[in-house]
């Protein structure tokens, strides 16, 4: 988990540097913007990778329960099976959160939550918020970049 | 090392130091484009001599981008006339200036006043021949040849031939190859971008042509390589002859292992057998014979490694340091944070950290050495790393070619120093 924080500290300074350096004199630094893509490609990875591994273990204790309540249910379902049709009939007036959503899932809900929030840019000198840090993980400061981000990130992830 | 004169002060931040082929002559670039000239008045002093603005701020409108005047190298000619002649360039545009003394003015006209007014033809009664008068040194820089238009990245390198004709010029992707005489056309000899930019894994860094032999050079890359292409093998020299490369150790993988690998300088041996590379933490020496490993490893600041992390967030682990070696190959220099600079003595493996700063530098006063505390209990004269002040570094230093004195640039000041006078 600290490895992961790690990761999503990286990304956060990486994808701010990649776009504090589109606006520096000189115009954009072809070796600096490679190594920064690097740095973010391997934090990427330790993210996706630790990612993963915790959904794997959810998954695994998910399907542990999901075994034991279904030799449960198997006992139980004769007398489950009016309660079913009970709820076919009355599909129309179920609560509208258990339908499935008939809007297509926005970019919002696929955006990894490391990515900074929509919010104005902070004016240098103006105050930053410190961060909860363990001594061996460097401070980062509040990233303060817009969605616009996104893209910068959708263009320099699949090079590597 | 002594201090041996005051320090040259500037304005603006220095951004590359060279001497000249007989050390008579130490030339400067600034952040502010321009170029300072500082001969000595006697051995080892040297004062301010000429100045003069080498490139301006340009517009590129294509792309709507400003080109930057820094200057980011400057290369001395060999010496063929009273004339002085080097190469300087900016981001973009390599320009030649001539360099020339003036110190004698005709005088004793017979059509001109003093002042340069004609005379009345009907007041000349006799005829004289005007004589030379000795004046006031004056120094003019002529810029010669302007060298543009030839590189879309940023040019990182230029480097004279030793056939003294021909120079390359280096950016993140392209090697050019120009004549000296010939402005308006290069030849590219390396190119390394991919056909889909999207697939680029590596730039270039560094480049220089051997001290001797006209038709190799070597250029070095983010990925902690270095190639070596003979010009004789064809025109195009994307394949290398020769390809220097360490492999990495796993036990120091990190995130930043891709930056601190990457070489940000490369300079041959002035007896053309070595070459030296400057990664972020090390120095290495490579025997040209020998492609697999370094012959020789030098830490520079090896107690920086844990410190990796908050290097990248105030951006100085993407400092470019230089290195240069000294007139006989003996001893390497290279510049660190603080103001420190490092000494390596190959034969006796020796090292020593000296320090730049206005407090340690008064004239004939002996540099006392300095050292780092990397952990534990810090003894007395010792610094801690959690002192250093990253932002006083040295990322230029240039050595005489023949004598023992050193010029080390500071943020926005010059600092020489010298050995001990017996």
């Amino acid at each position: 988990m600290e490895m992961n924080a790690e990761a999503k500290r990286i990304l956060a300074v990486s994808i701010s540097k990649l776009y504090a350096s589109r606006s520096q004199r000189g115009g954009l630094r072809l070796h600096r913007s490679l190594l920064v893509s690097l740095v973010m490609k391997s934090a990427r990875d330790i993210y996706h990778s630790t990612v993963a591994l915790v959904e794997k273990a959810v998954e695994t204790t998910a399907s542990t329960e999901e075994a034991m309540e279904a030799m449960d249910t198997a006992e139980k379902l004769p007398e489950k099976q009016p309660e079913i049709t009970d709820n076919t009939e009355d599909k129309e007036n179920q609560r509208p959160a258990a339908k499935r959503p008939r809007k297509r899932p926005g970019k919002v809900s696929a955006v990894p939550d490391f990515l900074p929030e929509k919010r104005a840019r902070l004016e240098p000198g103006e105050e930053r918020h410190d961060t909860a840090q363990s001594p061996s993980v460097c401070r980062s400061s509040v990233v303060t970049e817009t969605r616009s981000a996104l893209p910068l990130l959708s263009r320099v992830i699949p090079a590597f | 090392m002594q201090c041996a004169v005051p320090n040259v002060f500037f304005t603006d931040i220095i951004s590359t130091v060279e001497f000249n082929h007989t050390g008579e002559l130490l030339a400067t670039g600034d952040k502010g484009g321009r170029v300072n000239k500082n001969p000595p008045q006697f051995r080892s002093e040297y004062n301010v001599y000429s100045t003069f603005q080498s490139h301006e701020p340009e517009f590129d409108y294509l792309k709507s981008l400003e080109i930057e005047e820094k200057i980011n190298k400057i290369r001395w000619l060999p010496q063929k006339n009273a004339a002085q002649f080097l190469l300087s360039t900016n981001d973009k545009t390599i320009k030649l200036w001539k360099i020339s003394e003036r110190d004698k003015r005709p005088e004793g006209y017979n059509l001109k006043e003093e002042d340069g007014r004609y005379k009345d033809p009907n007041s000349i009664t006799k005829l004289q021949v005007p004589v030379l008068i000795p004046m006031d040194l004056m120094v003019e820089a002529s810029p010669r040849r302007v060298f543009a238009n030839a590189h879309t990245y940023h040019i990182n390198s230029i480097s004279v031939n030793s056939d003294n004709e021909t120079y390359l010029s280096a950016d993140d992707l392209r090697i050019n190859l120009w004549h000296l005489e010939i402005t308006d056309r290069s030849f590219n000899i390396v190119d390394i971008k991919p056909a889909n930019m999207e697939e680029l894994t590596e730039v270039i860094t560094a480049a220089e042509f051997h001290p001797h032999q006209c038709n190799t050079f070597v250029y070095s890359s983010s990925k902690g390589t270095i190639r070596m292409c003979d010009m004789r093998a064809s025109a195009l020299c994307d394949k290398h002859t020769k390809l220097f490369e360490e492999p990495e150790d796993p036990s120091n993988r990190s995130f930043f292992s891709e930056i601190i690998s990457s070489i940000s300088d490369v300079k041959f041996s002035h007896n053309g057998r070595y070459m030296m590379t400057r990664d972020y933490l090390s120095v290495k020496i490579w025997d040209l014979n020998m492609e697999s490993r370094p012959v020789e490893t030098y830490q520079v600041h090896e107690y920086l490694r844990s410190k990796l992390c908050s290097l990248y967030e105030n951006d100085c682990i993407f400092d470019k340091f230089e290195c240069c070696w000294n007139g006989n190959d003996s001893v390497v220099m290279t510049g660190s944070y603080n103001n420190f600079f490092r000494m390596f003595e190959r034969g006796h493996r020796r090292d020593v950290t000296l320090e730049a700063s206005r407090e340690n530098s008064k004239p004939l006063q002996v540099l006392k050495p300095r050292k780092v505390c990397a952990g534990g209990k810090r003894k007395k004269d010792e610094i801690s790393v959690d002192s250093l002040d990253f932002n006083k570094k040295i990322l230029h230093t240039a050595w005489h070619p023949q004598d023992n004195i050193i010029a080390v640039a500071t943020t926005n000041n010059l600092y020489i120093f010298q050995d001990k006078v017996i």
